[in-house]
């Protein structure tokens, strides 16, 4: 298993490389320059504040230069905010968006397997349509539309809760649940599905005949083999509400990378859009080895077939 | 020793006459996998209520356009912000057209005034109810308005179904085009995730080693590539508009569905029916077709049916940032996104789209559910 | 709405399993910033305690007023900093560290400012003229990369389009300090507004051991500025808060009443909304929707600027090729068919109001005392009968009766509908004419404009400085704002010698701007939508804060808390 992962890791680190060099390229076909205010620039000034942003260098100087400070963890200067490394602006913003995205896909993935196996269990009863209800609907409805009616309802008009912005734990309740609805919903129809099909499997049957409790058959046979594919569903979650907070984050007044990425996509801020894809480029790749890593652990089938 | 039978008259006894051929003749006749998911999904009465829902919002979104008096783009700003109204219903009470909102003032008198500068003095399609007197200390007093402004507006003869958003236009067919839209960029970049996915998923997972190594190692570089950029890169190359987002969508989307095909084949093809498979002598091709992909049609096709919502919230999400579809056009995700910043101010405008996608999720989930249970013999009851 | 009432009680049944998996989460009580139960002293007079708490549409970009570009940056910069005049409540500048009025030659080149005596930096070092030598040097070093510096000081200071084109080291930009207090500034010709431009963020001082001290840290957290100015920066929780108590070293620190201004970014409107009616903010800005909702609200106000809002039609495309904008009737057409009034009435519905000019309303009056706008009048106004007129002979002079155009709108609050409103009017209005709606980010449109990509497109300008050049100069042949080929000798001409020969003669300037704008309107060099309002609600505590026509949008310094009214 370690030379497997130190395998991973080194492939790793290619595709790194590989998604920096694409990016790097892909940005550079696009026009954006550190300028605000082009329309008040003669073209020699134009050109000296290019000059010193060094992107006057041919490009592949520049890439070499960018790759080179990348080793080093310096992700260059932002466009849009003078002189501010991006490096640092990633690490302060990454901060809450990190922390909704846990709180949300904790929350939302234990309600979710609950949810779920409580449909499968009692498949085509009450609880079953109950459930597949609850689970439609938070796929269904946008999660902006979520937001906006949590905050609206618990914070304006109850005052349960802090309206928005920043501030401690009490503002990150409903930026959560508004974010761990569609987790949750996910979770939920992934588990019954699994879990009705798991059911059904021989083995159940054998524990079945050989006098286990049903609690026992549940918990002891049925949720681990129903947990496999919602680990594969569970990466993609979790980077999804890494990235796609965004919504949130505007509506809820949180100081996340969402927002930032946004704003740097509507001020082509590419120092800071080229640092935001290699971060998520960074988590994404993780996740993936860490859910291929929990597969071989979960099923021992795979290890057997894929791993070696 | 008496052998007991010798006691039974033979005569009691017939030959069967049945002849050697009909030995492995089975009761029920045949049935190809489809018709026997189809026989199943005709007993399940939500699967056909959410077909004939699906069929019935693909046939408005078609027609409505087509038929309708109002195009979706025309606009009328002396319509603007009308309150739906739908005849017959009209005459119970609800989707008449007419709004109510209170107002309150020192006394009763400044409170109404404050209504006759709202609804520009236009009092005889005013209904004042006074809600309470108020004793002339401050926003004491309160009057339900209720202002019937298609009356006002000289449009009694008009219809506005879902009402009109702030230029006039009709949501009633803006709410059908945006649908009909938004079916076709979920439809299209359903089919390329589908075609791509299962295939690129299905041979990493069948052949695994260094095939699916190298296949999942060009795979993460391209999910690494968070879509926004991709999409930007397709606008900029591109115009902005439908096949942009389209085919920005399919370049990225079909990722997660090659990796769940990828290792559910994986898992399955260490099972004992493909080593029996391919022990007497099936192709790759045959294994994979018929019995990998058969096998996980469940969960292709409950992924297919996330990426269908997916799809659709993503077009929401570009507009969000400005990338969606150009104006007029309507799709679901820009007509919510149109009415979002007044969800509570004009419901009216967000709500409809907002029903319709959440009916047209709902039933593809339920079909999803539907369709899995009947590909899939073990979920029969 | 029946079924909208189903999906929000599944709604709330979702709802409440979450929050009974969530409880333990402390609540919060909505109001902040409240009084000390001063509720019946006097209205009209600071009471209780001194502290807005307002909103920011986004992150500060930079507090280096050498660099800083943007809105946001120059209000904030302003705040914590001062040059050496300073906008008062009539737009006026009134002294700040300068001490009195300047001193101006003869020929009108060269201002001598003396420096107040109690001027100083907080950390207690005095203000020098020596500082603003270096500040201005810096501003149009090309080593600093500054987009203002040149842009404002290029032809107004002394060689400081050389300077910032490296052409000439930066000892002989036109400004020297002769004595600690006496700072003697020549410029490159007479420019009247002069002493307006002074208050603007891109003049101001900087203590050069302190700056240099910071380095490429200058301006970036609150320890990385130094004040001059009546606030100081004291907490900045980037993309999140920033804090601005006052400035107790501050010459004129007795004036200032405000003791604290907290800032939160809040970019959604409806949030900004829900904090202000939970008590958290003093203000929200409000769109077109809730302008509806809160127009009869004691607090609802309604701020007109002097930004105007225009099509720019792109005569070259690239710079190069003729687009039907060459033709001067499509122009008129164009620019006639528009229906202004139900657009600002109905889509932007902010208090925008219609505009027949370039020039806004209340902004600059001549020496007569009349305002430009005025004395103008309407020059380019929706006329849909002239515009079919010089439709019908643009059609055909070009030949053809199919025209297509592509339209460019950028991602703004009401951007789509004012692109979707206006192809409709154009399509409608002109028979034949079709266009294509591209909407891209702002940045983006900014730079397709710059590369003269785009056949029209919805652009809008806001002051610099009060002084009509900063409005009609925009379009002078090959300007850097022009982006549209328009090229006319006569308007050259115009602008030419209201900035040369005219420059000392403020009647004959006057009627040389006059003059331009109607012949700018006469070509339909571009045409004029509406000059922009910004609608808020406003907490009625908030007093005396001043909106700027130039240089930040507010000014705070004389502004108090009056805890009193908002409590009736």
């Amino acid at each position: 298993m370690g030379k497997y992962i130190a395998q991973r890791i080194g492939y790793m680190l290619i595709t790194l490389f590989l998604i920096a060099t694409i990016s790097f390229f892909l940005m550079h076909f696009l026009p954006g320059t550190p300028i605000t205010n082009e329309n008040k620039l003669s073209p020699e000034q134009r050109e000296i504040i290019l000059e010193t942003y060094g992107l006057n260098d041919p490009l592949p100087v520049q890439y070499v230069k960018y790759m080179g400070g990348l080793v080093t963890g310096d992700l260059g200067v932002s466009f849009q905010y003078d002189n501010r490394g991006v490096t640092q602006i990633l690490m302060d913003r990454i901060g809450p968006s990190m922390q909704l995205g846990a709180q949300a896909l904790l929350i939302g993935t234990i309600l979710g397997v609950l949810l779920g196996l409580v449909a499968a269990i009692y498949h085509n009863g009450f609880m079953d349509y109950t459930s597949t209800i609850v689970a439609v609907l938070g796929t269904s409805i946008p999660s902006f539309v979520f937001a906006a009616l949590l905050q609206y309802v618990l914070a304006v008009q109850l005052g349960w809760f802090p309206v928005a912005t920043w501030e401690g734990f009490s503002y990150t309740i409903l930026p959560t649940i508004a974010l761990a609805i569609f987790p949750m919903a996910t979770c939920a129809r992934f588990v019954r599905t699994e879990m009705i099909e798991v059911l059904g499997e021989e083995y159940i049957t054998t524990a079945r005949a050989k006098g286990l409790k049903g609690s026992a058959i549940i918990f002891k046979h049925g949720i681990r083999n129903a947990l496999i594919p919602l680990i594969t569903v569970l990466g993609p979650l979790a980077v999804g509400l890494l990235t796609g907070t965004l919504v949130i984050e505007k509506v809820f007044a949180v100081p996340g990378i969402g927002q930032q990425f946004v704003s740097s996509v509507t001020t082509n801020d590419f120092p800071i859009i080229m640092g935001t894809t290699l971060l998520f480029a960074v988590f994404f790749i993780v996740m993936l080895l860490i859910i291929d890593i929990l597969y071989g652990l979960i099923d021992p089938r795979i290890r057997l077939a894929g791993g070696k | 020793m008496e052998n007991p039978k010798k006691n039974v008259d033979k005569n009691l006894f017939q030959l069967a006459n049945r002849p050697e051929e009909q030995g492995d003749k089975i009761a029920r006749p045949s049935t190809t996998l489809l018709q026997d998911a189809f026989r199943s999904l005709r007993r399940n009465v939500f699967v056909m209520i959410s077909i004939i829902l699906l069929v019935f919002i693909l046939a408005m979104s078609i027609i409505v356009p087509m038929v309708s008096d109002h195009s979706y783009t025309e606009q009328d700003l002396n319509a603007s912000l009308m309150k739906p109204r739908v005849p017959g219903l009209e005459k119970m009470g609800i989707f008449d057209g007419k709004e109510t909102k209170n107002f309150v003032g020192n006394n009763v008198q400044a409170a109404t005034q404050k209504a006759n500068v709202a609804y520009d003095n236009a009092s005889d399609y005013m209904d004042v109810e006074v809600v309470s007197e108020g004793n002339g200390s401050p926003n004491s007093a309160e009057v339900k308005v209720t202002y019937d402004k298609y009356g006002a507006k000289d449009m009694a003869d008009d219809y506005y179904y879902f009402g009109t958003d702030r230029l006039g236009r009709d949501l009633w067919v803006r709410a059908w085009q945006g649908t009909r839209i938004s079916l076709l960029i979920a439809f299209v970049a359903a089919a390329i995730d589908l075609a791509i996915g299962v295939a690129y998923g299905g041979i990493a997972g069948y052949f695994g080693g260094r095939v699916d190594n190298y296949l999942m190692r060009f795979l993460e570089v391209i999910v690494g590539l968070p879509n926004l950029v991709v999409v930007i890169l397709m606008i900029l190359i591109l115009d902005p508009g439908l096949w942009a987002i389209i085919i920005a969508l399919s370049i990225t989307g079909w990722t997660s569905m090659a990796r769940i095909v990828r290792g559910e084949v994986l898992k399955l093809r260490g099972q004992e029916y493909v080593l029996a498979a391919r022990t007497l002598g099936a192709s790759n091709s045959k294994i994979i077709g018929k019995h990998l992909i058969p096998n996980v049609s469940g969960l292709i096709i409950v992924n297919t049916m996330f990426t269908i919502p997916s799809a659709i919230f993503f077009e929401a999400f570009l507009s969000f940032i400005g990338l969606g579809l150009p104006a007029p056009d309507a799709s679901l995700g820009t007509l919510i996104n149109d009415g979002f910043t007044s969800i509570l101010i004009t419901p009216h405008v967000i709500i409809w789209p907002a029903i319709l996608i959440s009916l047209i999720m709902i039933s593809f989930n339920i079909l999803a559910d539907g369709l899995r249970d009947a590909f899939d013999p073990k979920m029969r009851n | 709405m029946r079924k909208t009432n189903w999906l929000l009680l599944a709604l709330v049944l979702v709802l409440s399993s979450f929050l009974a998996a969530c409880s333990g989460g402390s609540s919060s009580s909505g109001g902040s910033g409240g009084d000390s139960g001063s509720g019946d002293s006097a209205s009209g007079s600071a009471n209780g305690d001194q502290i807005f708490n307002m909103p920011i549409t986004d992150e500060i970009p930079s507090m280096d007023p050498s660099k800083v570009e943007d809105a946001l940056g120059i209000q904030w910069v302003s705040e914590v900093m001062e040059g050496l005049y300073r906008l008062d409540e009539n737009g006026k500048p009134v002294p700040g560290m300068a001490d009195g009025e300047p001193e101006i030659s003869e020929d009108g080149l060269t201002y001598t400012f003396k420096i107040k005596d109690n001027a100083e930096w907080s950390n207690g070092e005095p203000v020098t003229a020596q500082d603003f030598v270096y500040a201005w040097q810096r501003a149009v070093d090309p080593a600093t990369a500054s987009e203002y510096g040149p842009y404002m000081m290029g032809g107004v200071v002394k060689n400081a389009t050389q300077i910032s084109s490296g052409e000439m080291d930066l000892e002989e930009l036109g400004v020297q300090a002769e004595d600690d207090k006496t700072l003697v500034v020549e410029l490159e010709k007479e420019v009247p507004y002069f002493q307006s431009m002074t208050t603007f963020a891109t003049f101001f001082p900087l203590n050069q051991k302190f700056v240099e001290e910071q380095g490429d840290q200058f301006g970036l957290e609150p320890e990385n500025i130094l004040s001059n100015g009546p606030f100081e920066m004291t907490e900045w929780n980037h993309s999140q808060s920033m804090k601005f108590v006052k400035n107790e070293t501050y010459w004129d620190a007795e004036t200032v009443q405000l003791e604290e201004l907290n800032l939160t970014v809040v970019k959604d409107t409806s949030t900004g909304v829900n904090l202000y009616e939970t008590g958290e903010l003093d203000r929200a800005g409000l769109s077109a929707d809730f302008v509806d909702q809160y127009i009869n609200d004691a607090n609802f106000i309604t701020e007109p600027e002097p930004t105007v809002f225009y099509l720019k039609m792109n005569q070259k495309r690239g710079g190069e090729d003729d687009t039907p904008f060459a033709n001067e009737n499509v122009r008129k057409a164009v620019a006639q068919a528009i229906n202004k009034e139900d657009y600002v009435n109905v889509i932007l519905n902010n208090g925008s109001t219609v505009i027949d000019g370039l020039m806004p309303a209340d902004f600059v009056s001549g020496p007569d005392n009349k305002d430009f706008r005025e004395t103008n009048g309407s020059l380019l106004p929706y006329d849909l009968e002239a515009a079919q007129a010089a439709w019908e002979k643009a059609k055909e002079e070009l030949g053809t009766d199919e025209i297509t155009i592509e339209m460019l709108g950028d991602d703004g609050d009401t951007a789509a509908q004012t692109s979707a409103y206006f192809k409709d009017q154009l399509e409608k209005n002109l028979p034949g004419l079709t266009v294509e709606n591209k909407q891209v980010p702002f940045k983006q449109r900014l730079e397709l404009d710059n590369a003269q990509d785009y056949d029209l497109q919805v652009a809008g300008w806001g002051p610099d400085y009060v002084d009509a050049n900063t409005f009609m100069n925009l379009w002078v042949t090959d300007g850097a704002n022009n982006g549209m080929s328009y090229s006319s000798e006569e308007y050259d001409a115009l602008i030419e010698s209201a900035n040369g020969e005219h420059a000392g003669d403020p009647e004959a300037r006057w009627n040389d701007f006059l003059e331009a704008e109607k012949l700018l309107m006469e070509d339909a060099a571009i045409a004029p939508l509406y000059q922009r309002s910004r609608s808020a609600l406003q907490s009625p505590k908030v007093q005396n804060v001043f909106k700027n026509a130039s240089g930040p949008d507010y000014e705070y310094k004389w502004a108090y808390a009056d805890n009193a009214a908002a409590e009736q």
